[in-house]
């Protein structure tokens, strides 16, 4: 399922994924396939990504139809 | 030229061994790509069974060329699962360490090309000298795969140009 929560979070950054993927240490291709969802990263890669943006967990990953 | 040869030889052999012990903990991969080269190596692996299976109904139908020993059989299998795991690998854009600059990729798959032209430029020159199609095998097969992947590598890099941002 496509994660759409982290582009919009990434745009209100005003970060490119490049950006993104510089600042949490991953490849451009890793936070592509983690918006397009073709990718489930680890708990460890969540919290980056989600400090890098000063989100929480819950705005990014919680999945609103398990809850 | 025999001295030179194994001098050649065994400086790749020192390179190959200080590059898969030492200078390969440069490299830094995220996790997706260590994912990514897991696959690739369980995908080749199938694909190898799948070919050793089509080879065995081969030999059982009578089809099998009767110069074509085991030995060379083996290495082409190995060769075989070598190329396709790292196809995969390139494929999925696990090829590149993240610490690996664009300039550094660029510069790597252009290099890829550059030597699949000079060894297509040889066999070229080899084969309008006379040079037997037979004779030049493993020249052509070595030259197919280093082309293979330097396209693999440049429609990598021209799709991932093209992904949205």
């Amino acid at each position: 399922m496509k994660n759409l929560r982290l582009k919009a979070a990434r745009a209100r950054c005003d970060l490119s994924q490049q950006a993104l993927a510089d600042r949490v240490g991953v490849t451009r291709q890793t936070i592509s396939a983690i918006e397009k969802g073709d990718y489930n990263p680890t708990i460890n890669l969540c919290l980056a990504i989600c400090h890098a943006l000063n989100v929480t967990l819950n705005d990014l990953f919680w999945d609103e139809q398990e809850n | 030229m025999q001295t030179f040869k194994a001098v050649l030889l065994l400086i790749s052999l020192l390179t190959g061994i200080y590059l898969a012990y030492w200078g390969g903990k440069q490299q830094k991969f995220d996790e997706r790509q260590t994912h990514i080269r897991n696959q690739a190596f369980r995908h080749a692996y199938a694909s190898t069974l799948v070919l050793i299976v089509v080879l065995a109904m081969i030999n059982y139908a009578g089809w099998w060329p009767h110069q074509l020993t085991v030995a060379p059989l083996l290495f082409g299998l190995f060769a075989f699962m070598q190329l396709v795991a790292t196809i995969d690998i390139i494929w999925h854009g696990g090829y590149f360490a993240v610490n690996k600059t664009p300039g550094q990729q660029k510069l790597l798959t252009w290099f890829m090309g550059g030597m699949a032209l000079f060894l297509w430029g040889l066999i070229i020159i080899n084969l309008s000298n006379g040079v037997s199609v037979s004779d030049s095998w493993d020249s052509i097969l070595l030259t197919i795969v280093i082309t293979i992947l330097f396209l693999v590598m440049l429609l990598r890099k021209i799709f991932d140009q093209r992904e949205d941002d």
